[in-house]
């Protein structure tokens, strides 16, 4: 498999031979993998890869695992804190603390990244404003929709001006003028030398964002390269059809046609 | 923050200095103690959580009802200085409740307040060192515990400093603190107990179960307490008489403010030891499997489990279905609302508190009837009319408070099925939700009070009983066309307003019992009753014929 970008220099994330596992499941198996500054890493794979696992041990949610995980040099097992403040995290699920405001919300988490409220609070009312929550700032995010909290999220991930950004399915829940707001964002951040680490079930955002997709299936990093150089090897197409060789155990268009032949089965049934 | 919560966070940071030797960044420190207090105030409480009917921007005070509840609670023990011969048998008694009560509270309260699966998503990626959070946690958990104990003991403090002297309150405030230190130990026992015979993901509804538990048993409690045994008894009553009880926590902390100083020792030795094996042992397990409660995907969802109980349970409800309902858009409705309502955490947690109030004064009823009046040569419930039709049209209690509820879901979006099915009109649906209903929360306790009826009184209670039910049919069909032509679990939880459903409420046990009433003047004869069971038939068949009618502009969606 092919590394693309600038190998000559140092990566910002290098994992070598990492392994855990719950019990008697191996969710990682012995994972190799090298980023470089400026890469917007595609991180794809079907449920129960391993995905979730990668991105909570780089963020260092999870310590004990075999192997060795170092974030710019800085070995993530012996000084988690260091490796955090580099690290911008925008979880799945909008997970954040509802009873608060936007403001607060981002208050806190300025403040655990011991940021200077005078550089903070301006910076984070502008990217409320741009993300069209201006009128909302004061309000208890109870009440907000997916979207609203997802766009609090990115703004939480990324108000610290970290250099590596991890964005758990980014996307979900906003409307298709903020998808396109957050495509434009996470190219513009990479060329400001910011790296990327994009974890998505959505191959379409994937293939178009990404400029090195890696695809992980059973703990296990089945291909790693651009777009362009998995078509090469897989033959063209779409990543949808890549990703489908690789990792279903099925052929899907049996599937479909399982599905359609219930109809006749009962004789058609169905009106 | 309100100004109590700013009282103790003040109090909770003066030693930062030892914080900051400990190695905790103290901004940091400051910081997050700050937010979860102000996350504290704004939800709701132990109490509050089974309401529905709150309104989610109101619940910004949520501290000071906990302060009330505790301050109530506080008030409530002392009950305890009314009960038995002397003071080692009062604070006996009064430690007891404390304990309880400490326990019971906290345990439901550390859930909601203290652990918030959300904060390994949130808090844990940030980079903000381990003893930082473990001192963050720890001082919110005492600060927690003094919004609870400070009002509990409050009553208590004033009632000894009048009665007694200062060095007993100093003596019964050191007791106080050992106890509150076992209390803890009992909680994080009693946690991690559940954590092992259970997965993570399905601790959060064992205490669910626990809360209203809970809350069943503080009733039953003060229900039963005071009937149990006659005053006089209980004031010539002392815990010396038995020996065992120098086995008994509450003994020893009593005894440390009564008797002599060694008892003290004891108690300290006791308490600092579960404190020992709570930080030594408890503590450190129990953060590791609570790490684990936040896991989304990748904790790896057990499929296996429940398939063999749930195909058998389907089996008897089609059974049940087939035989009350007809068509299959009521029987859709029956089925869905039977399921909803046995599965969804919320509608349980908001209704099975009220089955516990219904048992406990049935079993109380029962007891009285069966056992103490047989003694005094009373009557009671056995011989009146009043007694039985009093359990007949109580029986339907559950049944009101579950249509109250049914609507309500958190999931309420969800509802688009009834709405994108190609159903002409709603009726059917309703009138399947209101079977299923009374067949889950009416149809057991009928039985229950059938039985009663034929065992005190024999086959002549036959009319009555079947006037009695039908005439619940009847209330149930008219409630649900006067104010829930609501589809299940179509609505959000907290749009009804608090104070429209209490009258709500009240209007129902008014409409409820002037049902009874009329009843108990026909009671004594028969033919009437039977005329009346007929009627009443006719009406219940012309309201669920009604029911069935009911068009889609009439549904309730808001």
């Amino acid at each position: 498999m092919t590394e693309t970008g600038n190998e000559s220099v140092n990566p910002v994330i290098r994992i070598s031979g990492l392994s855990k596992s719950y019990g008697a499941k191996q969710v990682l198996n012995n994972i190799d993998l090298a980023i470089y500054p400026g890469q917007v890493i595609g991180y794809i794979g079907p449920n129960g890869a391993g995905k979730s696992t990668t991105v909570k041990i780089l963020c260092g949610l999870i310590s004990d695992f075999e192997g060795e995980v170092l974030v710019n040099g800085v070995n993530i097992q012996q000084d988690p804190v260091a490796v955090k403040k580099m690290i911008g995290y925008v979880p799945e699920l909008a997970e954040l603390y509802e009873v608060l405001t936007p403001l607060e919300f981002l208050e806190l988490m300025a403040g655990l990244y011991q940021l200077d409220p005078a550089i903070s609070r301006p910076r984070m009312e502008k990217m409320l404003l741009a993300f069209g929550l201006g009128a909302n700032m004061q309000q208890r995010m109870d009440t907000f929709s997916k979207g609203m909290r997802q766009k609090v999220l990115l703004i939480a991930g990324i108000l610290h001006d970290p250099s590596i950004i991890i964005l758990d399915e980014p996307l979900s829940g906003l409307d298709a003028n903020s998808v396109i707001i957050v495509k434009e964002l996470i190219s513009r951040l990479a060329k400001e030398g910011k790296t990327i680490f994009y974890c998505s079930h959505m191959m379409d955002v994937v293939e178009k964002v990404s400029d090195r997709i890696v695809l992980i299936n059973q703990g296990s990093i089945l291909a790693d390269g651009s777009f362009e150089s998995l078509q090469e090897q897989m033959g063209a197409g779409s990543l949808e059809r890549i990703f489908s060789q690789l990792t279903a155990t099925d052929n899907l268009s049996d599937t479909a046609s399982e599905l359609i032949g219930a109809f006749r089965k009962e004789g058609g049934a169905h009106e | 923050m309100n100004k109590i919560s700013a009282l103790f966070f003040w109090l909770a940071m003066l030693p930062a200095k030892l914080y900051e030797q400990m190695g905790a960044n103290r901004s940091q420190l400051a910081l997050i103690l700050r937010y979860k207090l102000i996350m504290d105030d704004r939800r709701p409480n132990t109490f509050q959580q089974t309401q529905v009917n709150r309104k989610k921007e109101g619940v910004s005070r949520a501290t000071y009802g906990t302060m009330l509840i505790a301050l109530f609670m506080g008030l409530l023990n002392l009950i305890a200085f009314a009960m038995g011969a002397d003071d080692i048998t009062y604070f006996t008694i009064y430690f007891s409740f404390f304990l309880f009560l400490l326990s019971a509270t906290l345990i439901s309260d550390f859930t909601s307040v203290l652990i918030d699966p959300r904060d390994t998503q949130i808090l844990l990626p940030k980079p903000v060192n381990d003893r930082t959070f473990l001192l963050a946690r720890i001082l919110h958990i005492m600060v927690h515990l003094f919004r609870v104990i400070v009002p509990m003991l409050l009553p208590a403090i004033v009632y000894l400093a009048i009665e007694y002297n200062l060095a007993v309150v100093i003596r019964f405030l050191i007791s106080a603190a050992l106890a509150s230190l076992m209390a803890i130990f009992f909680i994080n026992a009693l946690y991690l107990l559940i954590i092992r015979v259970t997965t993570p993901e399905r601790f959060k509804s064992i205490i669910a179960w626990f809360q209203i538990g809970f809350m069943i048993l503080i009733y039953g409690a003060y229900q039963v307490m005071p009937r149990a045994t006659a005053m006089e008894n209980l004031q010539q009553f002392t815990v010396s008489d038995y020996s065992y009880v120098r086995f008994l926590p509450p003994y020893w902390f009593a005894a440390s403010v009564v008797h002599a100083w060694w008892w003290l020792l004891v108690s300290s030795i006791a308490s600092l030891l579960s404190v020992w094996i709570v930080v030594r042992y408890l503590a450190p397990r129990f953060n590791q499997k609570l790490a684990m409660l936040g896991g989304s995907s990748e904790s790896l969802v057990s499929q296996k489990k429940n398939t063999g109980s749930l195909a058998s349970e389907t089996g008897y409800v089609k059974r049940l279905a087939g035989i009350l309902t007809a068509g299959t858009v009521e029987r859709a409705g029956f089925l869905f609302t039977w399921k909803w309502a046995l599965r969804n955490r919320g509608f349980r947690m908001r209704v099975y508190p009220a089955i516990g109030y219904i048992l406990v004064w049935f079993v109380i009823s029962i007891y009285r009837n069966v056992f103490q009046l047989g003694e005094s040569g009373e009557t009671g419930l056995k011989g009146s009319a009043a007694g039985l039709l009093g359990l007949i049209y109580l029986s339907c209690f559950i049944f009101i408070s579950a249509i109250q509820q049914i609507s309500q879901a958190d999931e309420y979006k969800a509802s688009w099925i009834f709405y994108s099915a190609p159903v002409s009109a709603p009726g059917p649906i309703l009138l399947g939700m209101l079977k299923a209903l009374l067949a889950q929360f009416f149809l057991p306790l009928a039985i229950v009070v059938s039985g009663l009826g034929f065992a005190w009184k024999g086959w002549v209670v036959v009319p009555n009983l079947l006037l009695g039910f039908s005439n619940i049919l009847l209330i149930s069909g008219l409630l649900l066309l006067i104010n829930y032509k609501k589809l299940p679990a179509s609505l959000p939880a907290n749009k009804a307003d608090g104070t429209g459903n209490f009258l709500r409420g009240l209007l129902m046990l008014v409409f409820n019992g002037a049902f009874g009433v009329a009843h108990y003047f026909v009671y004594g004869f028969p033919i009437v009753v039977l005329i009346s069971v007929v009627l009443s038939g006719v009406a219940v068949w012309l309201v669920y014929q009604r029911i069935a009618r009911i068009s889609w502009p009439e549904v309730a969606t808001n």
